[in-house]
């Protein structure tokens, strides 16, 4: 029987063990920065908003009672933060419509990462390009399984019933694609990402 | 055994892991860092997929110490859960509620048809419920509603009414309302 990843992860990291909120970074940060983006157009100052919302989370997981999925308690938190982001900069804000201590925390987490450099923007560009190209080549079966997991969002037992497969199977060739894939961005020193 | 680890890694990503499988998995992550390459590759591969951009940002590492620098915000615990009423268990128990009364009005009617009370008629309150008017007052237990028992019948019926018309706005506005400050609720409904 599956488990929630997320459930397991946010209680590993109530239980103290801040590497599992590593992997939830990892796991959202892109999801973060598309959502954020829809707010903010400058990536840099995206980012920025996208690490402020991570720590926020980080800080207040402890009290995270679980009633929402993670990632929604997440979304929201990330929205908000984007919201005050741009109330802060396009006008002073009154102490009724933004937390003046938001207006501090993103200013202060401005010089916390290096990521607003166009060599950044770039390495993100080029290996979305590498991703798209690997995804290309896979092998049709690979390249079914891993579309309908990741762009439809079916289950291992959907995508079984769709391909004519037992669920074992389409574990294996999810994995597969993913290898394939990370083959390539691994050859182009992007490994790791 | 690598492979075998990097595919249940794989089926952890995706949340399709049993609960054994995926503790293993994480246990492993926290000193082999292979497999969080490996995550964080899955991961571009699944935003890439989704048509999301991709971020640059890499995890601090440091989480404690950065988070130290970031004042509380108390208004994220607000943002978790909204309670949600179930509309389905809600007209479910609003009909539960009428037919109950149903039930209590038809028994008065067929018991008592004039108007007058008999001194020791019954009123059938449900199936399991039976009062009897005129008994004595120990056996007169109140029902969960309260006083019905010594009134008369016409007021026993508007009073019944009454509480079910109650019960079922009580339904229908939930039963526990949700105090939520008006600072949160600002900021909720200024992020939507």
């Amino acid at each position: 029987m599956p488990v929630d990843t997320d459930a397991e992860l946010v209680k590993r990291v109530q239980g103290g063990d801040s590497h599992a909120f590593d992997l939830l970074f990892e796991r959202y940060k892109h999801r973060i920065h598309s959502l954020v983006g829809r707010f903010i157009d400058s990536y840099e100052d995206c980012e920025e908003v996208v690490q402020e919302s991570f720590l926020k989370a980080y800080k207040a997981l402890p009290r995270f009672r679980g009633e929402s999925q993670f990632y929604t308690w997440l979304y929201r938190i990330a929205a908000n933060t984007a919201k005050n982001f741009l109330a802060s900069r396009s006008r002073r804000p009154t102490r009724s419509e933004v937390d003046v201590e938001d207006d501090i925390t993103v200013n202060e987490l401005t010089s916390l990462h290096e990521t607003d450099n166009p060599e950044n923007i770039l390495e993100s560009s080029e290996l979305e390009q590498i991703i798209k190209k690997a995804i290309q080549e896979l092998e049709p079966e690979l390249k079914s399984a891993v579309t309908l997991r990741e762009y439809a969002g079916l289950s291992y037992e959907q995508i079984a019933e769709i391909m004519d497969c037992p669920v074992g199977t389409v574990r294996s060739r999810i994995f597969r694609a993913r290898e394939a894939i990370a083959v390539q961005m691994r050859s182009r020193g992007d490994d790791l990402r | 055994m690598t492979q075998a680890l990097n595919e249940s890694l794989s089926a952890c990503f995706d949340g399709e892991a049993p609960r054994d499988e995926l503790r293993r998995v994480l246990d492993e992550s926290d000193s082999n860092e292979d497999l969080r390459g490996n995550w964080r590759c899955y991961s571009s591969i699944s935003a890439v997929l989704r048509g999301e951009k991709l971020s640059s940002l890499e995890s601090p590492r440091n989480w404690d110490e950065l988070a130290e620098r970031i004042p509380d915000d108390h208004n994220i615990v607000a943002l978790q859960g909204k309670r949600r009423v179930n509309r389905k268990s809600m007209i479910g128990g609003a009909t539960a509620i009428l037919a109950m009364a149903a039930t209590l009005v038809i028994g008065v009617y067929v018991l008592n048809p004039g108007d007058e009370a008999s001194p020791n008629q019954t009123l059938a309150v449900s199936d399991d419920q039976v009062l009897t008017e005129n008994a004595s007052p120990d056996s007169q237990t109140p029902i969960s509603t309260g006083t019905l028992v010594n009134l008369p019948l016409d007021i026993q019926q508007q009073h019944i009414e009454k509480l079910v018309v109650h019960d079922a706005n009580a339904f229908v506005s939930g039963s526990t309302p949700i105090t939520i400050p008006q600072a949160v609720t600002r900021k909720v409904s200024s992020s939507e």
